[in-house]
């Protein structure tokens, strides 16, 4: 009984440190929406660009950053059955990560100095580079100073003629295109003479559209692909940036760049590329 | 069964139980105190001697690799490979003389080893990192072969200040590759990562030991009236107005409460102090340092290299974005007529910062310490930083690609970059070293107020302890 009654006392206050302990170790920490220890994700992708993203007739996504988002939602612990795809257009992207409609982006999404205000950006885990598709065996255009006088495609929505004209005052006549495979098939029939934007996104229509058209190789920006998270989820911003390492470390990013891309004859990056930063 | 364990009806018992409860408190008490404590240290050891110098070193990583990069662009951009590939192990004596950017080369080399060393030292546990620092390590020999595959070819052509040779060029080419998509992005990569496990480690315990000072002094509290609940029923019982052991175990406990509690008050603003007016400014810095390393190197790149100058100049605009961040600016041309402003307005008597970016946080805080003078002086440095560059850029597009060469390095030592990047690099430099005393002083302080806690916490709670005990005991024996 007294042996009992002693086993109890010691009990009782081993559970009272116990409890007290827990309670300030509770202490701290406030809680920011993050994708952290989520079961389910919606991921916006793109539904238009072949190779990256793009919806396919039973309404299922197919590419690369489809791909790349299955990926770092399985190291967060979110299997491919939970994972549902949105298509965005470049436009949606912010609000559709602001009001909850997706809870991560993967879109071709470039991040620049305006947005990071509007967005937490993971990674980029990919930096593309902006090139010219020209018909194959066209020589007159090697570089984008050859596109003076030549007819480029301007696809709607896309920012990508304003580095050419614009920003590097080339003056090159614009043929207005609702998207990039109209600019693709008019470079084919000889309506236009160059598109020009993302080598990831030329290489897929090079890739899907046969041996019609050929790309430059003459890279002459920086696009820095970035995972877009709501703002200020810094802890899924850097389990993120973990996991991106890791896919480049393990070799998923080079077999999937592989997968998507080999066929057409571009260096892809098979080195991590620099993060941005979390905060 | 419990009720019976624990009814009380006899005085001892219920002495004991006081006792018990007493006793339980003070557990209570020093258990969450050296809690809170411990925090502290550990807050305290992140930032001063853990994670905070592997960020530090990381970020040297970076510094060292752009100094090796700026070596070698700017040798061949001068035509100076002879003297750079002298070797003076040769047998009989060298007979050349090594130049001077080889030396500083192959010193910031080891630099960036011993740099990269440290780093995985303390990235130990962490696998994927260790992976990247092991793979920065790789990849500098790498560069070190395609460096002196270009200087082998570039040392037959005279091309000082003028077009490097395509043989040359193709190698640079690869070994510029290298650096700046594999080497410098992972050196960047581990210092990110290093500064969020900084955060993690110090966020929760901060706020921790906040909320720990309210802690310690409820606890203390509760000590204090289970004390005077003894003290009172042993009165009552005993007619004995006042134990003095009692009253010295009271005393002592409302010494150390309010001790402990000043105490954590002091450490948490030691820790915030480190965290924000020194490892966080530490860090910025650094980082503004070494994108201005590489935007130098890009406008250097983009002169020994034009085929690929639009890339570059793109590079080089996006980081001053990154440095000084004006949001209107839309290419480099009116970046530095807005640059001319802001920072001429910023210089003036109200001192609005109107810019962000690494320059617009620094502008910030230094305005609201009322501190503007030396972010005043680095802000001028960088504008004419800018200024310079913007001439190079003028003389470039003039295709007077040798001035602009020329115009690029130091005037006198054409193997120095030109004095404007030095000494806003060099201001840099010393508002990291300012900054990296305060966390060292910080860090000193709060560590010397916390040396004594690792023994005087236990051996007051069992000098508490051994006062209740021995106030009640004589009672108890009474019974005995």
């Amino acid at each position: 009984m007294r042996v009992l009654r002693k086993a109890m006392i010691v009990i009782v206050a081993v559970l009272l440190v116990g409890v007290a302990l827990v309670a300030y170790r509770a202490g701290g920490g406030e809680a920011t929406a993050s994708i952290i220890g989520k079961k389910s994700l919606r991921i916006g992708v793109k539904s238009d660009q072949p190779g990256l993203g793009l919806r396919m007739w039973d309404g299922t996504f197919t590419g690369f950053d489809v791909d790349v988002a299955t990926y770092v939602a399985g190291r967060l612990g979110v299997g491919p059955d939970d994972l549902s795809f949105v298509g965005l257009t470049s436009k949606e992207r912010e609000a559709a990560l602001d009001d909850g409609t997706v809870d991560i982006v993967f879109a071709t999404y470039s991040i620049t100095p305006e947005r990071k205000g509007k967005v937490t950006f993971g990674g980029p885990y990919y930096v593309a580079h902006q090139d010219i598709l020209v018909r194959a065996g066209d020589r007159s255009i090697k570089n984008v100073s050859d596109l003076r006088g030549k007819r480029l495609c301007q696809a709607a929505g896309s920012n990508s003629w304003r580095r050419v004209t614009e920003e590097r005052k080339v003056a090159a006549t614009l043929v207005a295109a609702s998207n990039y495979s109209e600019c693709v098939t008019a470079l084919k029939e000889g309506r236009m003479d160059a598109v020009s934007t993302d080598d990831l996104i030329l290489a897929g229509f090079a890739a899907a559209n046969g041996s019609g058209t050929t790309m430059v190789k003459a890279p002459f920006t920086n696009e820095k692909y970035g995972v877009g998270l709501k703002k200020g989820d810094v802890e899924g911003c850097q389990a993120v940036n973990r996991y991106l390492t890791e896919m480049y470390q393990n070799g998923a990013a080079k077999t999937l760049l592989t997968e998507w891309f080999g066929s057409v004859d571009f260096a892809v990056g098979a080195s991590v590329p620099e993060f941005e930063g979390c905060n | 069964m419990s009720g019976r364990l624990f009814r009380l009806r006899t005085v001892p018992r219920r002495v004991q139980a006081l006792t018990a409860v007493v006793l339980l408190a003070v557990i209570v008490l020093f258990t969450v105190t050296g809690v809170a404590l411990w925090d502290a240290r550990a807050a305290l050891r992140a930032i001063g001697h853990d994670e905070g110098p592997m960020v530090v070193a990381t970020n040297d990583v970076y510094l060292a690799l752009s100094d090796m990069d700026a070596q070698v662009t700017n040798v061949l951009l001068t035509g100076a490979e002879e003297e750079w590939l002298c070797d003076v192990d040769m047998d009989g004596g060298p007979s050349c003389a090594r130049s001077l950017p080889r030396y500083f080369y192959d010193i910031r080399r080891e630099d960036a080893q011993r740099a990269a060393l440290q780093a995985a030292r303390l990235a130990e546990d962490d696998p994927v990192r260790l992976r990247t620092v092991q793979s920065v390590l790789d990849g500098l020999h790498l560069y070190d072969q395609r460096v002196q595959a270009a200087m082998e070819r570039g040392r037959g052509a005279d091309h000082a200040f003028g077009r490097l040779p395509e043989d040359a060029a193709v190698e640079y080419r690869a070994a510029t590759k290298i650096m700046t998509e594999d080497l410098l992005p992972k050196a960047n990569n581990l210092t990110l990562a290093g500064a969020s496990d900084v955060e993690a480690s110090y966020g929760d315990p901060l706020s921790r030991m906040r909320s720990g000072r309210i802690w310690v002094l409820v606890l203390g509290l509760t000590v204090l009236v289970a004390l005077a609940g003894l003290q009172v029923y042993l009165a009552r019982r005993f007619k004995r107005v006042v134990s003095l052991f009692l009253v010295a175990a009271a005393l002592s406990t409302t010494a150390l409460t309010v001790a402990a509690a000043s105490l954590l008050a002091t450490e948490a603003d030691y820790v915030q102090m480190a965290k924000e007016d020194g490892f966080d400014p530490v860090l910025r810095l650094s980082r503004t340092r070494a994108t201005g390393k590489s935007l130098n190197a890009d406008r250097i790149r983009g002169l020994l290299d034009p085929a690929d100058a639009d890339r570059y100049d793109q590079t080089y605009f996006e980081k001053s974005q990154t440095m000084l961040y004006i949001p209107e600016a839309r290419d480099l041309e009116s970046y530095y007529r807005m640059l001319e402003t802001r920072v001429t307005r910023y210089g003036g008597d109200s001192h609005p910062v109107s810019f962000g970016g690494y320059y617009g946080v620094e502008a910030t805080e230094a305005a609201d310490r009322g501190q503007q003078a030396p972010v005043d002086t680095l802000l001028t440095r960088y504008r004419a930083y800018q200024q310079n560059d913007r001439r190079v850029r003028e003389l470039a597009r003039a295709r007077r690609l040798e001035d602009a060469a020329k115009a690029h390095v130091d005037p006198r030592w054409p193997f120095l970059s030109h004095p404007g990047f030095r000494q806003h690099d060099a201001g840099l430099d010393a508002r990291v070293v300012r900054h990296q005393l305060v966390v060292d002083r910080m860090v000193r302080d709060g560590e010397g107020a916390l040396a004594p806690w690792p023994w005087l916490l236990p051996a007051s709670a069992l000098v508490i302890a051994a006062l209740v005990v021995g106030g009640v005991w004589p009672r108890l024996a009474e019974y005995r």
